[in-house]
């Protein structure tokens, strides 16, 4: 019992402590910064102590009064992850955000930040559809918030951009789980699937049409690549670390809740009959394809790494639509490797951008030899995105490729490694430009904090760790996924 | 009778999507984004009638949407004031007008 508290105390402790950097902001503005990154750092070690819980449980479920929480070891790692790529961003916020967004706001970016944090946290470990929903939207509200919190036009637009498109897909999302609802009489996601044969045998066309909806809005949601029109706006315009929490952990909330939906609430036979998966295919293809070729196309440094992330996204569609064993422990790899990955990218750009005042693509030239460690780390990052093979990236699209090869997609295969080129194509010049070619006149514009350089550090640590030991995390997720397939969702 | 409520619950979210689409007024889209929400609350809310047992409603959707309204509220509330900042940056809250404008200003 003592043990399973630790389920509600990731999302809890989050929420407290925001509730403090509130009340503390106008006698010790200073303190909050050092309380987010603190309860951050213990919300991560928590999330540790629950991994390794469910590596000897596999499900770590906590029940009280009509909630229950389930923690597997997918959900385990997921938590991990939003909370190691939070504190890497928070260490990195400490000196340098009053730079970006007006000092007096400072304390309440970080109060936003721990409820948003909080929500992730949430949806992970939820298993309740309307639940899932709801911490959705507050993520979204909170994501909204930490874009316009730089107070300038741009941001300010593209944060109602973002938020008005969002609500068009929330709202969209929320007619399908109604009509799942409905439908089965029963939110909780192992209800929902005992329930489903038999409401489909009687209502079957508003089952289908409630499954579309679910997509639509998390595509949307999710900026899968037709729907990603809010992302790149989003991105370019944010402060570094907000930009860094919608490629890392926005994003990919989505498709968790996609994930838990999918492959917990509809029996795996059920979804093997609707034509989910040519749909899911073609639209991640298209995705990895056309977000790579935007990519390709960008001169602003924030908005390139943006179309990667719809790229990116891509891949772990993908995963989920190959719908196998590999893919799926693909899916979840990228999950992680482009959450580290993206944020190393996000972090390493925003630093040469205040160093150098730069923001051009074109202007990168000659940067890295006056400022090595934030270059080192891109290219490092760069590589990983590439997929060369001791570094995290490789290993997610292998796993995807298997995926692809056990279905005898071996098309797929041909969009991974064309990807992969084209990934090449627009990551590596800046990196080779930055390195070997003379920038003219590049002055200093300010100081890196010591944590800016720590969390950058950490993040390309552990990406090269991930990669090195790639084994251990696919041998932690693969049982649970394998789980799944029996049907014996958690 | 039982799918008069859901006919006219979609119907309603019909009319709020179509609202978001065919409005440039960013204030009317958010209203028009409320339509939509409403229209799924009271399909849920309907739903607890519906499979009432001996007459009485099942208390489950309303306990669900009283949540739900929640989070719109404040959703909603972030929207207008993002929308009203903007506006005092544009002088507008046209879509159109402001992409104009930030044409314009490029």
């Amino acid at each position: 019992m003592t043990a399973s508290l630790i389920v509600p105390l990731v999302v809890v402790l989050p929420l407290v402590s925001a509730l403090f950097v509130f009340l503390l902001r106008k006698r010790h503005p200073a303190s909050s910064g050092l309380l987010a990154l603190v309860t951050t750092g213990v919300v991560f070690i928590l999330a540790g102590r629950l991994a390794a819980l469910a590596g000897q449980a596999e499900v770590v479920v906590f029940q009280l009064e009509g909630l229950s929480l389930a923690v597997d070891r997918i959900a385990a790692l997921l938590l991990l992850v939003f909370a190691g790529v939070s504190f890497t961003v928070l260490l990195f916020a400490q000196g340098l955000l009053g730079l970006e967004i007006a000092p007096r706001i400072v304390p309440r970016y970080y109060g936003v930040f721990l409820v948003l944090l909080a929500s992730l946290m949430a949806v992970t470990v939820s298993d309740d559809l309307f639940s899932m929903y709801i911490f959705l939207e507050v993520v979204m509200v909170c994501a909204a918030v930490l874009v316009a919190a730089k107070g300038d036009k741009d941001s300010t637009q593209a944060a109602v951009r973002y938020l008005i498109l969002n609500m068009v897909g929330s709202g969209v999302l929320l007619m399908g789980i109604a009509g799942l609802y409905v439908g089965t009489g029963h939110l909780q996601l192992s209800r929902v699937a005992e329930a489903l044969p038999q409401a489909v045998s009687s209502y079957s066309l508003d089952i289908l049409a409630s499954i579309a909806m679910i997509m639509v809005g998390t595509a949307v949601k999710s900026a899968l690549f037709p729907l990603h029109s809010w992302l790149p706006d989003a991105h370019g315009s944010a402060a570094t670390p907000s930009s860094v929490v919608i490629s890392g952990l926005l994003v990919k909330v989505n498709i968790v809740f996609l994930l838990k939906l999918l492959t917990q609430a509809l029996p795996i036979d059920f979804a093997a009959q609707l034509p989910l998966k040519p749909i899911l295919l073609v639209m991640s293809s298209a995705a990895i394809l056309g977000g790579s070729l935007l990519a390709l196309k960008q001169t602003d440094i924030k908005r390139m790494l943006a179309y990667s992330t719809a790229a990116q996204v891509g891949y772990i569609f993908l995963g989920v639509g190959l719908m196998n064993e590999n893919s799926l422990t693909g899916s979840v790899f990228h999950i992680l490797n482009h959450a580290v990955v993206k944020g190393m990218l996000v972090l390493a750009a925003g630093s040469i951008m205040k160093l150098t005042g730069r923001r051009r693509i074109a202007d990168f030239a000659g940067v890295g030899r006056r400022f090595p460690l934030p270059m080192v780390v891109f290219t490092i990052g760069a590589l990983s995105m590439v997929g060369v093979p001791p570094l995290s990236g490789f290993t997610s699209k292998w796993y995807l490729a298997l995926g692809a090869l056990a279905e005898g997609r071996a098309v797929l295969v041909g969009v991974l490694l064309l990807s992969s080129l084209l990934n090449a194509a627009y990551y590596l010049p800046i990196a080779i430009a930055a390195f070997f070619r003379s920038g003219k006149d590049i002055e200093q514009h300010i100081e890196l904090t010591t944590g800016a350089k720590v969390s950058m550090l950490v993040l390309a640590v552990a990406c090269v760790l991930i990669g090195l030991f790639s084994n251990v995390t696919v041998d932690f997720v693969q049982p649970a996924v394998h789980r799944l397939f029996l049907g014996g969702g958690a | 009778m039982d799918n008069l409520f859901y006919l006219l619950t979609t119907i309603l979210f019909l009319i709020g999507l179509w609202i978001v689409l065919s409005h440039g007024n960013l204030v009317k889209k958010i209203m028009g984004i409320t339509i939509m929400k409403s229209a799924v609350f009271l399909c849920i809310l309907a739903s607890g009638f519906v499979h009432s047992q001996r007459g009485i409603p099942n208390p489950m959707p309303a306990r669900i949407v009283i949540a739900g309204l929640v989070v719109t509220t404040a959703v909603t509330a972030v929207a207008l004031a993002l929308v009203a900042e903007l506006a005092r940056y544009y002088g507008t809250a046209d879509i159109n007008e402001i992409t104009r404008l930030r044409r314009m200003g490029q």
